[in-house]
């Protein structure tokens, strides 16, 4: 049976991959992003550049984000633990 | 000797009620502060025009505690009208200590007797001209009560403002000004006043210079333009944009309306770093708008608002939308009118303040002939508390009208609302 789940190397790529986007779209440095950072306080990730990066997100997983389960999010790490949760629930 | 430059506390709102909303919308209350708790930029140029041989230490009194017995030779202070309170404060407990004091800024330049009261100089303008020959008076111990600058200063002359007496942890936004003056003769506007109705602006290569400072100290910085109105001129701002997209920056400027005609302009300032605009809508009430200037230019852009506002939000740029709630025209019905506009049009950051007639201004000026002002103190000056008696509605009828527009514009609902609209423009436009 063919399991869904994300495995470890896909969940290393998932998070390359969003460190990208936060990084493009953000306009940051991709190095200067960690797991341990702030998003908004530390990478100054407003909340209209959090809204490109969940569409973005949304758009290449065929996933759908709610913005208010975002809201107590603070790491950069958190954030991409919480799609990876949304995408195993798919 | 030692100089002290300190920009004073700004007040955001002495309004309970309006103070929770605040606290409540993180998004908006970030960018509120990003205005009042701003470093004035004016005390960075003020130091990259004191010679290097006087040391100079920056003190934001958002973040730092004044200590009045450090031992400097002069303090001088910069501060706009709901600051002056707090500038008068910190001036009178220097000069209770014999250090000599000089104020300069909005405030200083519309009322210098009264802000010399508390200082020994007082700057009235701009001080590019002024400030070198006030260091020349003071080194030789002769210095005048006022220093007025006499003409409008030439932008292509002006220094890089010191950007590295910032403390770089403290600063997540830095304001950057490109230029000064603005066509609009809107009456209740201070700057107008004080820097003119000529549009002066740096040059490309002045403002590239800046910009390679900025990156150098903060190589991820979001940028403010502190302009009145950035994209005056467009072939200015085209090259501008050009410059910004290889320092790779988002940033945040002031303008007009009229941006909203050139479809091609706005995708230009989207590739070009820019994620929101200030937009002055003032009024959505045709009696209100008839009075602001005396070209009546809002007047006639108001039937394209709302198209206006589609055209900008559809490239991925949100507008904060600035409205004034107690001009004459306005009645009680305005506010509900206005919510209703704000939510259908889908605003992402609306911004509504009450009609404050800074000293000053044209608004000021006929207000006192009409024995409408109410003489607060000038720390509630902070465009959420009512200083006049307005036209048709008492005071407290605009006080709690501003509340009832930002309870209902920013409750869960709406906002998840625009959210969702901007969450599928991004998904659009990607």
């Amino acid at each position: 049976m063919k399991d869904n789940k994300i495995t470890t190397v896909d969940a290393d790529n998932l998070r390359e991959s969003i460190i990208k986007t936060l990084a493009v779209i953000a306009r940051i440095n991709e190095k200067e992003i960690n797991d341990s950072i702030l998003i908004k306080d530390e990478l100054g990730i407003d909340s209209i550049m959090s809204l490109e990066i969940i569409a973005n997100i949304e758009k290449r997983y065929n996933i759908q984000i709610n913005e208010e389960d975002t809201m107590n999010i603070t790491t950069v790490g958190e954030f991409i633990d919480y799609v990876i949760h949304i995408i195993n629930k798919k | 000797m030692k100089i002290g430059l300190i920009s004073p506390v700004g007040v955001t709102t002495s309004d309970v009620l309006l103070s929770h909303i605040f606290d409540e919308n993180r998004d908006l209350n970030n960018y509120i502060q990003s205005f009042t708790r701003a470093i004035s930029s004016g005390l960075l140029v003020i130091a990259s025009l004191t010679p290097e041989d006087i040391e100079i230490k920056l003190i934001d009194d958002n973040f730092d505690r004044i200590d009045y017995d450090e031992r400097f030779d002069l303090i001088g202070i910069s501060a706009m009208t709901h600051q002056s309170t707090r500038a008068y404060e910190i001036a009178n407990e220097f000069k209770k200590r014999g250090v000599p004091v000089v104020i300069g800024g909005m405030h200083a330049t519309v009322l210098p007797n009264e802000v010399k009261e508390h200082c020994d100089s007082v700057f009235i303008g701009e001080a590019e001209d002024t400030w070198p020959l006030f260091i020349q008076d003071f080194k030789n111990g002769r210095i005048s009560e006022f220093y007025k600058s006499e003409r409008l200063i030439d932008m292509s002359k002006t220094p890089i403002p010191r950007y590295d007496l910032l403390k770089k942890e403290k600063y997540k936004v830095i304001w950057l000004q490109t230029s000064r003056g603005c066509p609009h003769d809107c009456e209740f506007c201070g700057s107008s006043r004080v820097y003119g109705y000529k549009y002066r602006h740096k040059t490309i290569d002045q403002v590239i210079d800046e910009l390679h400072v900025i990156h150098a100290i903060w190589p991820d910085a979001r940028i403010n333009f502190a302009d009145d109105n950035l994209l005056v001129d467009r072939s200015f701002s085209k090259k501008l944009f050009t410059e910004l997209k290889k320092f790779n920056f988002r940033w945040f400027a002031q303008t007009d309306i009229s941006i909203a005609e050139d479809e091609e302009f706005l995708k230009e300032l989207k590739d070009a770093g820019c994620t929101t605009l200030f937009i002055g809508f003032e009024s959505i009430s045709e009696n209100s708008l008839m009075t602001i200037n005396k070209n009546k230019w809002k007047l006639k852009h108001l039937k394209n608002y709302p198209q206006a506002i589609e055209n900008v939000q559809s490239k991925g740029i949100g507008i904060v939308g600035a409205f004034i709630i107690g001009l004459d025209g306005d009645t009680k019905e305005t506010f509900q009118e206005l919510i209703d506009f704000i939510v259908n049009n889908r605003i992402y950051t609306p911004q509504i303040t009450i009609l404050t007639p800074l000293p000053g201004t044209r608004l000021y000026e006929r207000l006192e002939n009409e024995n409408r002002l109410l003489h607060i103190p000038w720390n509630h000056y902070t465009f959420t508390e009512v200083s006049y008696i307005p036209k048709n509605m008492s005071a407290v009828e605009l006080q709690n009208g501003l509340y009832e527009i930002y309870e209902k514009v920013y409750n869960k609902e709406v906002r998840a609302a625009v959210l969702r609209h901007f969450k599928n423009i991004f998904k659009e436009i990607n």
